[in-house]
Order: C-alpha cells, then structure tokens, then sequence
C-alpha cells in the first residue's frame, strides 16, 4: 500500500509540472490554433484536402465509369419498374452489348405464368456424372472463362452415402460412371423458403410466383451474404468482368437470367427461365445424353416431375434445414 | 463572416460559432508536434496506400483477393467483425460512469465514445470495400426489413454511429462554449448506447449464428462469444489508448479507471474461455461431420492446415495475456501491461476474425476444401482502414483533451474565461 | 414510378428493433409462394415417338429377306448383318458361357417386318417399346409414366414426344456404354483465376488471358 502512495506522491510532481508545461503548449496551441484560422493556411490545408479528393475521384473514375453508370445509379428495384422503365433499361443494355461485343441480343422479361411452380427431377440411377449438363449451362448462360462459373456441379459420391459433404466434385474419371460411385448433380434448388432471400439486405433476390429464386444484377451490391446462407452452394460471384466471345454468345437474354452480368455481383441458376417460361426445356436437360433430368410444373398432377413424386422415393439435400427444395433426386 | 446590415439573430451567431467551433478543431487537430506530424503522416501514407489499393480492387474485381465462392468472405469480413466488437466495448466505460456514477470514468468515457466512433467508421470502411458494388450503397435504403440480418446490422451500426457522435459531440460543445450540457439532450440517449451497444454486437452475432448453411456458426453460444470476447478484448484496446492519451495528450487519467479496466478483463477473459472450451466440447465430443471445422482450425484436415499455428497461437497469446492479467502488481510494470494488452487484443483478434470467418467456409456445405489468406491487395486495403481509423481516433483524442481541458474554448462565448473550473464542475454534478 | 422505400428515422429504426424478434422468425407468416394461386387443371397428354422404319439402316426388310429361300438358313449370320454385337441379357450358364438372346427372339422370320412378342400381336419396329415391355415391364410402366425416357420439346405441350428405348439403348447390346467424363472444375488456390501461367486450369472454352 504504502508502495502505492510513494507513487501516487511522485506522480503527482511529475503531474504538476506536466500541467505546467501543459498550460504554456495550450497557450501556444490558442496561438497557432487562431493563426491556422488566418486565410493563408486555412485555404492551403483546404486545397490539399481539395486536392486529395479530387485525386481519388480521378482515380475512382479510372475505373471506368461511363454514361451508362449515369442511368444505372438511379435505376429502381425491378420488381418497381413499370413496362415504360424497364423498356429503357433493356435498350441501355441491348445497346452496351452491342457496343461490347458487336452482337445483336434479345432481351426478354417474360413473367411468370400461372399455375405453375416448376421442379426439377433428377434420376441418381441414371445420371452418370458426364458433365455434359454442366457444359451446356454455361454456354446457355453465357459464362466467361478464366474464372468461369458453373451453375451446376456434379459430386460423385460411394454408393452407400447419400451426403454431398461426402462427394468429390473434382473427379476426374477417364470414363463414367465408375464402379461403386453415384453422381449427383446439385444446382440451385429454387426452394420454397430459401435462406439466399432472407439473407440480402436490399432484396436484390426474390421468389417469383412460379419459384424460382431469382436476381437483379442491377440492384445486387455484391455483399456476399446470400453466398454464406447458401447450403448448396448454389450461388457464384463474378470476381471479374466476364470475357466472353462474341461469337460463341447466346443472344436470346432474360433481364433476370442470363444476360451478360457485370463484376461484382452474384448470380445462380434461374431454370433457364427465359426458355422455361416460353414453355423449352432448360439447357441442361436437353444436353443431358442419358435423361436422368426431369422437369415441369409439379402443380400439373400430368407432368413428369409429378409423376415422379408420385411413383418414386424421392429425396431433397438438407431436408433438415426446412428450406423446401425443388430439386428431387430418385432412383428407378 | 455575414457583412449584411441586419443584426444577426442569436441562431444565426450560433451557427456561425459552431461552423467556427468545427473549423478551430480541424486546424487543432491540424497542428501539433513533430512527433505527432510523424505518427499522422506514417498514417497518412498507409492510407494512400490502403486507398490505392482499393482502386485497383474496384477496378479489376475481387480477382484482385483470394476469395473464392467457396470462402466468399475473409480479410475484410473479419476485421469487420473485430472492430463491432470494439466499438461495442465503449459500454463498459459508458455503464460504469453513467449507472453506477463514477466520476473518474466520467472524465474518460469521451475518449470511449470516441473509439467507438473509431471503430464504428472502420466497420463500414470495412463493408464498403467489401462489397462488388459500393456506388449501390444507396440501395440500402431499401432495406429488407425484418428478415435480414444484415439489414438490421446496417441499422444499428449507424444507429450506434450517430449515438456516438451526438453525445460526445454535444458535451464537447458544451464545454467547448464553457456552457452547462442539458441533459435531456444527451442522457436519455446514453442509456439507450448501453443497450444500443450489446445489440450492435448481437446483431452482428445473429448473422451468422442465423445461417443453417453454416454449421460452424449455427450455435445458439456464438453471439455470447461475441460479446464476451468483445468485452475481454475491448478493454486493452482502451487501456492502451487511454495510457497514450495520458502520456502524449497530457490529459489526466485515473489510476483508478485502469484498475478497473484490469478487473473487467479479470472477469470477462475467463469466462471468455469457458465459453470457448463449451464449444469445442459440442464439436469435439460429438464428434460429428460438424466438427471438421474445428478440426481443420486446430489439427489440420486432408492435408489442408494453413490456419493450424495460427489457432494454436491465438490460444497461446490468450493464455499469457490471462496469466499476465491476474499478477498481482501489474499495474506498476506499464511495459507488462501494454505486452498483456497487445498480446490480449492480438489473440482476440485472431480468434474472432479470421479464426471465425474461414472455418465457417471449411468445409463448404458441398464438402469442398478451400483455404484462405489474404492476398497482399486485401492486405493494404485492411492497413489502410486500421490507419484510418487510428488517424481520426489520434485527431479526435487530441482535440477532445484539448477541449476537456479547457485548451480549446469558444472565445466569442460569454463563459469561455471560467470555462477551466466550470468542466470539473459540470463532471461532478451530471450524475 | 414508386420510389424506393424512405430511410429509416432512428425513432422508427428503434421501433422496429423492438418488435423485430416477433417478424424475424423463418417462415414465420410466411406462406408458400405456390400456395397463392390454384393447381392448374391436368393436361391430357398424348404420348408421340419418332417413327422408326425410316432409321433403320436396312429398311424395308422384305426387299432382301423375300429373297432368302428357306433351305437357305444355316445359322450364320450374313455379312450385311454382321456388324450387330449380341449382348442382350447377358448371363453366364452352368459352364460359364454368357448367354444372349438369339435373333429368334424378337424378330420372326416369316413377319421380318415386325417385332414379334410371346403372347401378343407382333408390333412394328415403331412400337418397339412394347416388345421391350414384355421383359422390362418396370421400365416400360416408367417411360409410359414420362419417368424413364428422355423427353424433348416442351415441358407443357399437350403431346409429349418422347425417345423410344432403341434412341438410347442398342436393342441388341442395351447397356450404355461408359463415356468420357468433361473435365472437373478448377479448385481455387487462394482465390480465384490462379492458375498457372499458360491458364491450362481452365477447360471452359471462352478461356481468356489470366488475370495478373
């Protein structure tokens, strides 16, 4: 104790002249504080401040800011754009394509149509990891390459688990299927109480009547947070800006599917709903050689992915966590 | 200043004080000695370099980092989190000198909002340059209510912001024009900061603790963890800014209010490990799928152990930061103190950060094995914010002492000659 | 035009806080977004395949089999019909041996132009899946139902136009064959686009420069 108040003695000396010495700085301190005030110095801070500033927008906007960015900041929500609104913005976008890549593009925004919830069926005793599906998507979608993104991912897991935790989405297998192993495919579920939605701040991700989870490039601000709530790892994001080929384009474009997307924003799998809701097949069926896809509207008691639930055992990815997906894999 | 003919009305003499008020601070804050041009100007650099870094992220895309869909947040994300947790921390200066009426705390706890200030513009720098497209910040207007997390964080982030800069603001202001604060002004809103506080970080918990996705984050003891470290790692951030307000800034600080600094980190870093040991018992006895993120962080998994040593140090530098904290006389030996506090915040830091984020991403929900460290772009743009927000908490600090103590009064107030005394006054009798 | 929603006021961020326990459940109130509107009616489909006859690399039968005498059977199989490979429910006998199906099987020489099944009417080389039936009888429930078959078009068409068995599988040698897998995806090595010099990570074929 004692020790303590030798301290605290000696301390307070030493305060004492620090508070003297104190009172002379703050007195300096006034002094230059009022003489900072004075025009000159005020004004040079002011302009090096100016300066700085405008040192970095100059750099912001070597980032390549153009007219377009001009419409694009003040762009509503999509589910607020009337006809008129987004009429503009399909044209802004048909004319950056075109300006891009040269490609003349069709950019539809067909709605959701009635009475329909669409599903996917996918046969495990049929599908024999080809990758094809895979393929197709990207094309179908216009990916870039190097990174590119795949929509679709095909595990390939021992026969005897049923975990994709335990599949192995890099095999590489010089033909398929192989002994002993079921292939998976896993893509966007388009669930019925789907984490992604629930997670974006700025609901840049929403349901649409007939379920599927979709996207607005133009509203998404590329935090990330849906990728997190993801259990299937369904959703990508564009580290960069997409190279693609002109040649090799896909031009019939959905606003909300698959349109070239910019950097830094997230996108999935939407069922192809440009072709889907004009009443095709989406891509990866078609390409699937040994037809273990199945897809339709599960209202329709008549359709295959009904039929399927119907007559076979089907079982969903993470059942347990109530996200109600729309993705059903059987065995036949 | 106005040179028209009509005589200026007393809200107008107001306002043109307080313009002058902010002016007289941004040149104080401008001014200072050598050493205090070198501390700023080192900062300064590390900005720019932060800055340029940044530029070339909103340039080339997140290429620039190392994250990948499978560990789709990292550097960024975890000094985010961190840095909630300090500015959460300010409370444990706010409680003790506005609930429980201790004057020495009272003297300081400025000084704590401020950090919380700090910390508060360090977070959202963190958001923003974590984010694809920060020139659609506005679109956060529209924000998803109630069912997302995040949304609520942004809320009450800026909520907790504003909180922070009123309240110091006012007093600041008040004393600054040597006049006596209104509480009504400024009290009531102290007390919704205390609760205010503990939500910024619970909020910031329940997104990720919300995720089914995750199931290393999906445990009901994250968001304890969360506060609990925050309030064991926050208190060295403050002793340690607190003794360099005191050596440098000449402001005198109580012993007293380091002792109890000492006692919350006496208290809370044990019952930090408690809860820490409660989750790796869940993990590690159950022995589920669910613990092969545990597994990967301390022991390695499949020949993926980046983040091996780096767990086995955070625990370590915790452990001696623990034993270091409960000697005795500590407080005598500053040099101890600041090794236990910088070992402490380290260890935290680790932990709450990258000890966090990449596990939750390992393995993803797919069984896909990725690892994670920041690349040296995501690492300049972190040095950058953290110099930036020891830039502003240095120029805060300094005018926020010179204020208090009556080194930076409003001359043209009619009280500004016994302003001194009138602070040590209005300290004592605002209870 | 709508404008987006105003900014929160702290007041109104405040109150919202408070009863934000009560909405932020999952699900809660929440109704399944198919649940908004009514099943739609079933469609009757007709089931289409594509007729075969004209596929058939030695169509019409007749043309050659009118001209075979019947002293002239001795068992070996002609060269125009040598390149098809038997291995149609292949099982190993007593001795070892894998036996197949014979051409007898299915085909009837004195109706070459039809498939002819055990019991019923013989079928045309369209409705080859009706003969199929006959053994693979779950299958042939499974593609009448839509579940096992490949089905081009249109999902909601009244007529479905489906693939036969013989489109996938070889009526004499059925099984698929094992094919090449495409090439995996590229595991990121601290991020993305790492790959090295030369950018042989990536298989996409719109692979552009590396970013560096």
């Amino acid at each position: 104790m004692t020790e303590l108040v030798k301290l605290r003695r000696s301390k307070k000396h030493r305060e004492r002249a620090r508070q003297a010495a104190q009172s002379r700085a703050a007195q300096r301190d006034e002094v230059v504080v009022d003489r900072a005030l004075s025009a000159k110095s005020a004004r040079r801070g002011f302009l090096k401040g100016l300066g700085v500033a405008s040192a970095t927008a100059a750099a912001v906007g070597t980032t390549g800011c153009d007219d377009g960015d001009w419409d694009k900041f003040f762009q509503s929500h999509y589910k607020e754009m009337n006809a008129a609104e987004k009429a503009k913005v399909f044209e802004r976008i048909q004319k950056e394509q075109k300006k891009t890549y040269g490609t003349d593009v069709q950019l539809h925004d067909p709605p959701p149509l009635d009475g329909v919830r669409f599903a996917f069926a996918i046969s495990l005793s049929r599908c024999n990891g080809n990758r094809r599906c895979v393929t197709a998507c990207q094309e179908e979608n216009n990916q870039g390459g190097d990174p590119t993104i795949a929509y679709i991912k095909v595990l390939e897991v021992d026969a005897g688990s049923l975990l994709p935790e335990h599949g192995d989405l890099y095999f590489d297998d010089e033909t398929v299927p192989q002994p002993g192993k079921v292939y998976m495919p896993v893509q966007c579920n388009q669930c019925d109480n789907p984490p992604c939605t629930k997670a974006c701040p700025v609901e840049a991700t929403w349901q649409e009547k007939d379920g599927i989870v979709v996207v607005d490039y133009d509203w998404c601000i590329g935090c990330r947070y849906c990728m997190a709530a993801c259990p299937y790892e369904a959703r990508h994001f564009n580290f960069t800006e997409p190279k693609l080929n002109p040649a090799t384009m896909n031009t019939q474009q959905g606003y909300l599917s698959n349109r070239p997307r910019p950097k830094g924003v997230v996108e999935k799998c939407h069922f192809c709903l440009h072709r889907t809701r004009n009443g095709h097949y989406p891509a990866c069926l078609e390409a699937c050689p040994t037809g273990a896809r199945k897809f339709g509207n599960i209202l329709d008691e008549t359709s295959e992915v009904a039929t399927v639930l119907r007559e076979k055992r089907v079982f969903v990815l993470k059942e347990e966590l109530n996200t109600i997906p729309h993705v059903f894999y059987f065995f036949e | 200043m106005s040179t028209t003919k009509h005589k200026t009305t007393s809200t107008e003499r107001l306002m043109a004080a307080y313009f002058r008020y902010w002016l007289r601070m941004l040149a104080y804050a401008a001014q200072g000695s050598r050493a205090y041009y070198v501390w700023m100007g080192s900062l300064a650099v590390v900005i720019v370099i932060g800055l340029y870094n940044w530029v070339q992220q909103l340039k080339h895309g997140f290429v620039v980092t190392n994250l990948s869909d499978q560990v789709s947040w990292g550097a960024y994300i975890a000094n985010f989190t961190f840095l909630v947790g300090v500015a959460a921390a300010a409370v444990l200066l706010v409680v003790p000198a506005y609930a429980f009426h201790r004057d020495d705390v009272k003297k300081v706890v400025l000084l704590g909002e401020l950090l919380a200030v700090s910390a508060i513009v360090m977070c959202l720098g963190f958001v923003v340059v974590d984010i694809g497209h920060p020139e659609r910040a506005l679109h956060l207007l529209r924000l998803n209510l109630p069912r997302s997390m995040l949304a609520w964080d942004v809320v009450v982030l800026n909520g907790y912001l504003l909180l922070n800069l009123h309240i110091p603001g006012y007093l600041l202001w008040k004393t600054y024009r040597g006049e006596r604060p209104n509480k009504s002004r400024y009290l009531p809103l102290v007390f919704v900061s205390m609760f205010w506080a503990v939500s910024i970080h619970t909020v910031t918990a329940f997104l990720y603790s919300g995720l089914g996705a995750r199931p290393f984050w999906n445990s009901a003891v994250l968001a304890p963890r969360f506060l609990i470290s925050a309030f064991a790692g926050g208190p060295p951030i403050l002793l340690l800014a607190l003794y360099l307000v005191r050596q440098h800034l000449k402001f005198d600080i109580s012993g007293s209010v380091f002792r109890m600094l000492l006692n919350i980190v006496r208290v809370m870093l044990p019952i930090h490990f408690f809860l820490f040991g409660a989750e790796m018992f869940t993990e590690l006895y159950t022995d589920a799928h669910h613990a092969v993120a545990v597994h990967y962080l301390y022991f390695g998994h499949e020949g993926a152990n980046m983040l091996v040593p780096y767990s086995w140090a955070s625990l370590l530098l915790n452990v001696f930061a623990l034993v270091l904290f409960f000697q005795k006389d500590i407080l005598h030996k500053p040099v101890w103190v600041g090794i236990a506090c910088v070992s402490l915040v380290v260890g935290i830091w680790m932990e709450k950060g990258m000890g966090l984020l990449i596990p939750g991403f390992f393995p993803t929900p797919l069984g896909d094995l990725v690892e994670y460290i920041p690349s040296v772009t995501e690492f300049w743009v972190c040095m950058g914010i953290w110099a930036l927000g020891i830039f502003l908490y240095s120029g805060m600090a300094k005018v926020a002492v010179a204020i208090l103590q009556g080194d930076l009064r409003d001359p043209s107030s009619s009280s500004a000659a016994s302003a001194k005394g009138e602070e040590e006054k209005d300290g004592g009798e605002d209870a | 035009m709508s404008a987006p929603l105003p900014a929160l006021h702290r007041s109104q961020a405040l109150l919202l806080l408070m009863a934000a326990s009560m909405f932020a459940a999952p699900g809660c109130g929440r109704e399944s977004v198919t649940a908004q509107h009514m099943a739609s009616p079933p469609v009757k489909r007709v089931v289409e395949v594509t007729p075969r006859d004209q596929q058939l690399k030695h169509f019409p039968c007749l043309e050659c089999h009118n001209k075979i005498s019947d002293d002239n059977r001795s068992g070996i199989r002609p060269a125009v019909h040598r390149d098809i490979r038997m291995a149609h429910f292949g099982v190993a006998d007593a001795d070892g041996q894998v036996q197949s199906t014979v051409c007898s099987t299915c085909h009837a020489l004195d109706d070459i132009e039809h498939l002819r099944r055990l019991h019923e009417a013989p079928v045309s080389f369209t409705d080859s899946h009706l003969q199929c039936g006959q053994c693979h009888h779950d299958k042939l429930r499974d593609w009448k139902l839509g579940i096992h078959s490949k089905q081009v078009g249109s999902w909601n068409s009244t007529t479905e136009h489906r693939l036969t068995c013989v489109e996938c599988h070889d009526p004499h040698h059925p099984s698929l064959q094992a094919m090449p897998a495409l090439p995996p995806p590229v595991r990121p090595k601290l991020g993305v686009a790492k790959t090295p010099h030369g950018g042989h990570g990536s298989h996409n074929p719109h692979e552009g420069d590396g970013h560096d």
